[in-house]
């Protein structure tokens, strides 16, 4: 899968899960700082992302995840 | 002690000294009483006086004389080394040795009392029908008992037929007050019975009522306290205007700063300021410590509330009938509000206001939060937080109890089969729900709840990872603590049931956990003792207590057959190496989890606030001076090193495994 698909539905996870337009999400974006998720939404965002890649995350790794660019780099190791 | 008249005499001195009597032959002294020491007396009615002028220590440990001192006393019995200075009214009163009373306007018993005890209190359900029997050695689990099983008439009927007893046999028309106690400033203390070594300074107002102290475990009861139909166990402090109606003090109870409290009894380490209570259970270590906050109706233990924090009995029509469950471990956020009946499952957090009512109590470490005013539950959320592995280490920690009978019965483990038993339930819910929920679907409903659909199959891999740490914890300490050596052999003989069958159900008795097959064992043990008594219904639930390891181990054995297919018979080393591996492989994973947690602690949202006036770098040091730092948390270092340990042990146990 192409770097720029996997961001591209990295994305849509996000937008779905944090209720945010796609275009405010920024490549660099810090889900806490940048995004505001909190410790559930993190936990979603693990979740969703789990299920739109049909993959399964290492959740103690996963969950140190804190921006967009790094969840499309640690999803790649699993693809 | 041997009494004789006062002679002529001392009866003449004593009068020199300005005292006097309505009837000096009814007063009587020990062999060697010394009239030196008492001045501006009145003895009326019948006292017994002792050697008071004897040696005792005063509050700074200095040495001070005994005596009596403008005071006037009815019908009390003085022992040797006692301070009576400035009490308006002593009347009916035993006071002990080594005794201090002084600057108190009233202590006296005025007709028969018990003391606080057999005053009957409505907890749990204001409207009645819970009804608790105070005494002086009631513990969360007799408690437990009364007011839980109020559907099984006999074991009502033989409880309070045992209390009323005990009750009973405390009656009395003289109070006592205890050996090395201390009492000053006081207003009235009627019908109070004071034990040893408690120290009552300064209370406005006490009646009916039993204050416990013991020499390692004094009992404090200070400034304006107004406390009415009440028991202080030992080692406790009541202080600072606390206001107690129908309200039960366990032992190494904190309670202060203003807090209310009316029919409601308080467990072993817990603590109240500030806030009020109405009709609660507060099993061990339930903390409210904020203004506003109202705990009512409810059952709650190992609990932490929030400020604000409130519960609503209210939405009824036939009187306030609702009452809520807050299963161990649990916490409400700040101004959070649940609308009784609920039933929270354990180590759950409560954020926001609540206005449906739910059971979750088989989904615990729960956070419970409001959306669009619904509640949504994120299963096991909890579990990988660093309060939940802060707290359950804080407790066993802070068990104030120092004397030599701890009443109340206290399983500390953060996972117990109580837990686990609600654990593997949660993974049957989760599943069952993930598998008939629709892809399409954003949330589904449970008991109450709304359930994020995403999190039902990650939150069940949580609760999964519990599981395997739990087993693993239990199969190693089952291992390390083997006399034998290690062979298959012994190994499948640890894999026996104890003669015991395994049990479905597991209850928290306020603090004792245990499984619910036993407890009702237990129960009907208790209906056909013949001249049941306090002391041996206690010593059914210590065997229930005591037991715990058994039952635990055999509850592993059951969710070894259930869950992974290992039986006594099928038992290999190599299962044993899969529960090893596995555990060692969860439980750093957890581990980490927590340390992530641990690490927002010090982001940068946590440095909001600081280095007022600086730049980013005073902002730093200015944290760092005052919150430290990651990586030198004690906590966080805590962690890292339990991840070694882990290994270590991981490695040493399956290579003994592979010798085999």
């Amino acid at each position: 899968m192409e770097k720029q698909e996997v961001q591209s539905r990295v994305k849509k996870v996000v937008s779905r899960v944090l209720k945010m337009d796609e275009s405010e999400i920024a490549d660099e974006a810090n889900f806490i700082f940048d995004l505001g998720a909190d410790s559930m939404q993190s936990l979603e965002l693990v979740a969703g992302f789990e299920e739109e890649f049909d993959i399964e995350m290492d959740q103690d790794k996963a969950l140190e995840i804190q921006s967009i660019d790094g969840a499309v780099e640690f999803i790649e190791v699993y693809l | 002690m041997e009494y004789r008249k006062l002679s002529p005499e001392e009866i003449s001195g004593l009068e020199q000294q300005g005292c006097t009597s309505d009837n000096w032959t009814e007063i009587r002294v020990s062999a060697s009483f010394d009239i030196s020491k008492i001045y501006k007396t009145a003895f009326n009615g019948s006292c017994r006086i002792g050697l008071v002028n004897r040696a005792l220590s005063g509050s700074n440990g200095e040495e001070i004389k005994g005596g009596i001192y403008n005071s006037v006393l009815r019908n009390a019995t003085l022992e040797d080394g006692v301070l009576i200075r400035n009490v308006h009214l002593l009347e009916n009163y035993h006071v002990e040795t080594d005794v201090i009373i002084e600057n108190v306007s009233e202590l006296l018993v005025d007709g028969e009392s018990a003391f606080g005890n057999g005053v009957e209190i409505d907890v749990l359900n204001e409207g009645g029908g819970r009804e608790l029997l105070l005494f002086d050695r009631l513990s969360s689990q007799l408690a437990y008992l009364m007011v839980i099983y109020r559907h099984d008439t006999a074991l009502m009927k033989l409880l309070k037929g045992a209390i009323e007893k005990y009750s009973k046999e405390k009656r009395s028309i003289t109070g006592r007050v205890g050996s090395g106690s201390r009492i000053s400033n006081c207003n009235t203390i009627q019908n109070v019975f004071i034990g040893f070594d408690v120290t009552i300074k300064g209370a406005q107002y006490l009646q009916n009522g039993t204050i416990i102290g013991e020499k390692d475990a004094s009992t404090f009861v200070g400034s304006g306290v107004i406390a009415k139909d009440f028991i202080i166990q030992s080692g406790s402090v009541v202080d600072t205007g606390a206001l107690l109606e129908g309200t039960f003090v366990g032992q190494g109870v904190k309670i202060g700063k203003q807090f209310s409290s009316e029919n409601s009894v308080f467990f072993a380490n817990s603590e109240g300021f500030h806030s009020e209570a109405v009709s609660v259970f507060g099993g061990p270590y339930t903390v409210t410590h904020h203004r506003s906050t109202l705990l009512i109706a409810g059952m709650y233990s190992f609990f932490n509330a929030g400020s604000g924090t409130n519960q609503s009995n209210h939405m009824y029509k036939l009187g306030p009938l609702h009452q809520g469950i807050v299963e161990r471990g649990s916490k409400t956020g700040s101004f959070s509000y649940l609308l009784w009946p609920c039933k929270v499952g354990p180590y759950s957090v409560v954020m926001g206001k609540h206005g449906g009512n739910f059971d979750t109590s088989n989904l615990p470490f729960s956070y419970l939060t409001v959306e669009n005013e619904k509640t949504f539950l994120t299963p096991a959320m909890n579990l990988i937080t660093v309060g939940t592995r802060r707290d359950s280490t804080k407790w066993p920690n802070r068990d104030r109890r120092k004397g030599t009978t701890k009443l109340d019965l206290i399983h500390f483990d953060l996972l117990n089969p109580f837990v686990m038993n609600k654990v593997l339930n949660g993974i049957d819910i989760l599943t069952e729900l993930y598998e008939k929920t629709p892809k399409e679907r954003e949330v589904v409903n449970y008991n109450g709840v709304r359930i994020k659909r995403l999190m039902l199959k990650s939150c069940k891999k949580y609760y999964e990872m519990a599981l395997h740490i739990f087993i693993g914890d239990q199969v190693f300490n089952k291992i390390e603590k083997l006399n034998a050596p290690v062979t298959m052999e012994v190994l499948k003989g640890l894999m026996k049931n104890n003669n015991t069958e395994p049990e479905a159900e597991w209850v928290d008795m306020a603090g004792l956990v245990t499984p619910g097959g036993q407890l009702n064992d237990t129960i009907s043990r208790i209906k056909t003792m013949k001249d049941a008594d306090v002391l041996k219904i206690e010593n059914k639930l210590l065997a229930l207590f005591e037991n715990y390891e058994i039952y635990s181990w055999n509850f592993v054995c059951q969710v070894m057959k259930e869950r992974f297919g290992i039986t006594k018979e099928s038992l290999n080393s190599d299962h044993l190496e899969d529960i090893i591996l596995r555990w060692k492989e969860n439980s750093i994973r957890l581990n980490n989890m927590i340390l992530s947690d641990a690490k927002k602690e010090f982001d940068a949202n946590s440095k909001i606030g600081f280095g007022l006036g600086g730049d980013d770098a005073v902002k730093n040091a200015d944290f760092e001076k005052v919150r430290g730092n990651y990586n030198e948390n004690s906590f966080v270092k805590g962690l890292h090193e339990e991840n070694g340990s882990i290994e270590t042990r991981a490695t040493d146990m399956i290579k003994k495994l592979e010798e085999l």
